[in-house]
């Protein structure tokens, strides 16, 4: 009798056991449904993703190309397709054979100069506007190049270039640095020729004149003579800020630079009966650097010195070689500059409280301007002060070689 | 006694008034021209004493003019004195070195100062 109950569980077990294996065919089954349809996902993924890379560096206003590590381009976008009059053809050129470089003065770069070329050999990233390409049908284009290797695993595998036309801007930087020049030319003009006529009139040589028309003539032979300095610092300024004082590096005679801020700076020495001492090592006399940024510093640091000590003041300056590093200390022992206005003595047309009711002529662009020529020769400065002791500038010029 | 002749060559009437009426009242004879190439001819036919030169001219510049005069015969020592608004201290100083000439920024310099450089190159 316990036959047909047995013969049950068998019949049970047996189907359970079917049913596990139809289970287990059908899963697996499908998870291979499952994989092929992700394949085919993807594909269409990766399709879209790269025509969504496509146009988006279509879009890019800057032309871009892409080469191997021999320079070969692999894609360029519409922006450089139309700036160097190339179409898709040019997938599979050489981009330094097609895409020839001029300097400022039409001199043909050679290729080993490319920035392409050079950023692949020097593996880091280069950028230069100093260039202009010599397309297809011989026009020039003035272009800011930017070429970065493409590294992977530590190896340059290939190069990024990518350039904007820069045409407009070259037009404009030289329109400035025109106004500039013919602004500093004519500006000064009728100012010094007002100066010597008042000089004239002041002298008694035009005819004699009394005391108050002498007083209020000096005023304005003051104020002329104030006008050519706030001039000459505001040109100053507008070159370093146009960037036409972009450093020109030659041999500079730094003793010589300095007796003519000196000289400069000798009417107001004289007249505070002040003491100027200079000291300057054989090695600093002559340097390789910038002149007329090096004039900048000087000027300002000694004229700012004579200015703000009192009578029987001291100046001393300082200027030594150490290995690379050019240290100059302009020191006085002048009015010095209070606590709350050390942060900002380097801004723009800013004024020390103190200086401005002893010296009301300053302009606020001195230390401005030094700091620049400073910062474009990649130097720095620094400076301790403290009021009624003085103040002592420090600037150290890293020196490149010749 | 011999009055020194002092040429003067500068296109702003304004400048040649004033440095002339300063140099006269110092007992110097003043020729003034404004145009560079007629004054440059000037200057060759007349022998000044000592040359005030501008830089800046409407078509050619003055170193044109220092070309001019130093290749001639007879000009390698006139005492030139370069008067310019130009502040470019270190172009200065080149031209000074090249052309044997002195240089005085206008808008820093007083008319005494330019007698006083007169008189020692003028003796």
């Amino acid at each position: 009798m316990y036959l047909p109950i047995l013969i049950f569980f068998l019949v049970i077990v047996f189907e359970v056991a079917a049913l596990i294996a139809v289970f287990l065919y059908y899963r697996q089954n499908a998870k291979q449904y499952k994989i092929a349809g992700g394949i085919d996902l993807a594909k269409i993924k990766i399709q879209t993703d790269k025509l969504r890379v496509e146009a988006m560096l279509d879009s890019i206003g800057d032309g871009v190309v892409a080469t191997d590590k021999d320079g070969v381009i692999i894609f360029l976008n519409k922006a450089a397709e139309e700036m160097l009059l190339w179409k898709a053809d040019a997938v599979g050129q050489n981009l330094s054979t097609i895409s020839l470089l001029a300097d400022e003065n039409g001199a043909h770069v050679p290729l080993a100069h490319h920035p392409l070329h050079r950023c692949i050999l020097r593996k880091q990233k280069i950028t230069t506007k100093d260039y202009h390409f010599i397309r297809r049908d011989k026009t020039n284009l003035a272009v800011y190049i930017s070429a970065t290797p493409i590294i992977i695993d530590k190896k340059v595998t290939g190069a990024i270039e990518v350039f904007r036309d820069i045409t407009k801007e070259k037009n404009i930087d030289k329109a400035k640095s025109e106004f500039v020049y013919l602004a500093s030319h004519q500006l000064r003009t009728p100012l010094s020729t007002i100066k010597w006529y008042l000089e004239l009139l002041l002298s008694s040589d035009a005819g004699p004149i009394n005391d108050r028309q002498k007083e209020y003539l000096g005023e304005a032979y003051n104020s002329t003579h104030n006008m050519v300095q706030l001039v000459n610092e505001i040109l100053d300024v507008s070159r370093l800020e146009l960037g036409t004082l972009a450093s020109k590096h030659e041999m500079v005679d730094v003793t010589s630079i300095v007796r003519d801020c000196e000289n400069e700076a000798a009417a107001l020495i004289n007249e505070k009966k002040a003491v100027f001492t200079k000291k300057i090592s054989k090695q600093a006399g002559s340097i390789y650097s910038d002149p007329r940024l090096i004039r900048i510093i000087f000027q300002n640091l000694i004229s700012n010195a004579a200015k703000y000590i009192p009578e029987h003041g001291k100046i001393r300056v300082e200027v030594v070689k150490e290995g690379k590093a050019l240290r100059i200390v302009v020191a006085d022992n002048g009015y010095g500059i209070p606590l709350e206005a050390q942060p900002k003595i380097f801004s723009k047309l800013f004024r020390a409280d103190n200086v401005k009711e002893l010296v009301p002529s300053g302009t606020g662009l001195g230390l401005y301007t030094v700091k620049s020529a400073v910062d474009q020769l990649g130097g720095n400065i620094s400076f301790e002060s403290a009021i009624n002791k003085g103040t002592t500038f420090r600037i150290s010029l890293h020196l490149r070689r010749a | 006694m011999h009055m020194p002749t002092i040429f003067i060559l500068d296109d702003d009437p304004q400048v040649t008034k004033v440095l002339t009426f300063k140099l006269e009242s110092h007992g110097y004879r003043v020729r003034e021209h404004h145009n560079l190439e007629q004054g440059i001819v000037q200057v060759l036919a007349e022998k000044p004493d000592l040359l005030i030169l501008d830089l800046v001219f409407p078509q050619k510049d003055g170193i044109y003019a220092l070309q001019q005069i130093r290749a001639a015969k007879g000009f390698a020592r006139l005492p030139i004195i370069i008067l310019t608004n130009q502040n470019d201290v270190d172009f200065l100083n080149k031209i000074k070195k090249e052309y044997k000439v002195e240089a005085m920024m206008k808008a820093h310099v007083k008319l005494e100062d330019i007698v006083r450089k007169i008189n020692t190159l003028v003796t």
